[in-house]
């Protein structure tokens, strides 16, 4: 289910706040991949992930009624999620390991041709590892820009950052992965 | 601009996030830079792999198992969580509720004798002196009305009665136990010795015309703790009390009994002098002994090392 746009939102919103539990189920629906990727792609571990995802949507089914419709609804869950993997890896100790990688390749989709695969297998994995080794705070936020995609300033408004800072990280999140990859661009 | 300027603008470059000024001074730099340009093709292929990574999917069931998790549970769950959760603000906020109530208790229990007077364990039901009964009359002991006095002597009764009686023979003593016995405070086994004419009549045990006056006293409600409010078991002591005087001791033994929360339950003539059965606290027992000792001679024949909350002593009070 694609993401609803902002006049269904706010119609979802009230729902939710009604407690109608038909809502909830379309909310769950149609963000469950957003939230669950930026939980594996941050812990990199799909069990971990989805207990967090699902803590997540727990968490709005109970505060819903504190939510002020100031900001996107996606950006609130965006920032559960984000505030959620960061008190899970616990100042910066946990790394992605090679079970990370494993898990985000078979979580993948949209797999190419076998032999496309095969091709450029080492280069996803040297990113992946690469984005696994980058440091959370750098991390989170090419996550939320390159992999979700998300503008600068909704980024600012999940991680309640100011707009520079927000440039800041992913300048220097890129140019680290840039030099980790360096091998791979001749 | 310097390389390392030109590059702190390549995220925003890719982005197509600079202003037209900060593009131009780009641009500009990137015309006379060979590195430069390399490095910014190095920085686009980073990002352009990044926006290529394929997005990841929940796994299969992931919304049914949330809409579970979010299903109300039972009404106990979902108030132990009410009042628990979260458990590191809602656990010390029980805490201290409870040191405060503790505290508070303590408080109170030390500062308003009424508290602890009601926390104070319920004694038994005391067994009550009966009324002198019309009916059956008992002609072995014409009784003077008695005051009421509390004596835990079962359902016989204790009541004053003005002249002494002879000595009771072992079947009434026996009497007198059982009937001590089938009260609320039972005794524990005691010897009985033969001390006195088979033919004394059946009556418990008289009183002389004091004992109405020291019924009076003990029954003052500043006394402490009477015997009849405590609980079983009792002790037995017995011992002799010589005095000079018999009615002045008599009136001191009185006196001292009405101290220590004791009462006379029972008095007999034997030989040698007039035995009293006086039921005391245990705890009031030494100093009650030490009360003795200034009426007379005090001499105990056995005392138990630990007396119970109750004592009945039987006390020889000789010449």
């Amino acid at each position: 289910m694609r993401e609803p746009s902002p006049a269904d939102e706010s119609g979802l919103v009230a729902r939710l706040r009604a407690g109608e539990a038909r809502a909830f189920e379309e909310l769950v629906t149609a963000y469950q991949h957003r939230v669950f990727g930026v939980a594996v792609r941050m812990l990199g571990n799909g069990a971990e992930a989805e207990e967090v995802a699902q803590e997540v949507f727990l968490r709005v089914h109970r505060a819903i009624g504190e939510f002020r419709g100031e900001a996107k609804l996606s950006t609130w869950l965006y920032a559960i999620t984000s505030r959620l993997c960061l008190s899970r890896l616990g100042g910066g100790e946990r790394r992605l390991g090679r079970e990370g990688e494993e898990t985000l390749t078979r979580l993948r989709n949209g797999r190419a041709d076998p032999a496309a695969e095969l091709e450029r297998g080492e280069l996803e994995a040297a990113l992946h590892r690469a984005i696994a080794e980058l440091p959370e705070d750098r991390r989170l936020v090419v996550v939320l820009r390159d992999l979700e995609g998300l503008a600068y300033e909704e980024i600012a408004g999940v991680l309640d950052l100011p707009v520079g800072t927000v440039r800041s990280r992913l300048h220097r999140a890129r140019m680290d992965l840039k030099d980790k990859l360096e091998r791979f661009f001749p | 601009m310097t390389c390392h300027d030109a590059r702190e603008l390549f995220s925003a470059r890719v982005d197509e996030a600079l202003t037209a000024e900060e593009r131009a001074s780009l641009d500009a730099h990137l015309a006379g830079c060979g590195d430069c340009r390399r490095e910014l093709d190095r920085f686009r292929r980073t990002v352009a792999l990044l926006h290529g990574v394929a997005p990841v999917r929940a796994p299969a069931g992931f919304v049914d198992r949330v809409l579970e998790a979010a299903r109300p549970g039972p009404w106990r769950t979902r108030l132990l969580q009410r009042l628990f959760w979260p458990l590191p603000v809602k656990l010390p906020l029980h805490a201290a509720a409870v040191a405060l109530i503790a505290v508070t208790a303590v408080y109170l229990y030390e500062h308003a004798p009424e508290v602890r007077e009601a926390a104070r364990p319920p004694a038994p039901p005391s067994p009550t002196v009966e009324a002198p009964r019309q009916e059956p009359p008992r002609k072995e002991a014409p009784r003077a009305a008695p005051p009421p006095v509390l004596a835990p002597g079962g359902r016989q009764g204790v009541a004053p009665s003005t002249p002494a009686p002879p000595p009771p023979a072992p079947e009434v003593q026996l009497k007198k136990e059982r009937a001590f016995d089938t009260g609320d405070v039972a005794p524990p086994e005691r010897e009985v010795k033969p001390s006195g004419p088979a033919e004394s009549p059946p009556l418990p045990e008289a009183r002389s015309d004091t004992s109405a006056e020291r019924a009076k006293s003990l029954a003052r409600p500043a006394a402490p703790p009477r015997v009849a409010d405590q609980a079983a078991p009792v002790g037995r002591v017995s011992g002799r009390l010589a005095v000079g005087d018999r009615d002045t001791a008599d009136r001191a033994l009185g006196e001292l009994l009405a101290r220590m929360g004791g009462v006379e339950v029972g008095r007999r003539q034997e030989a040698g002098g007039v035995v009293v059965e006086i039921l005391l606290p245990g705890v009031a027992y030494a100093e009650f002994a030490e009360g003795l000792a200034r009426i007379g001679r005090w001499q105990p024949d056995a005392v138990p090392g630990e007396l119970p909350a109750q004592v009945r002593l039987a006390l020889r009070l000789t010449d």
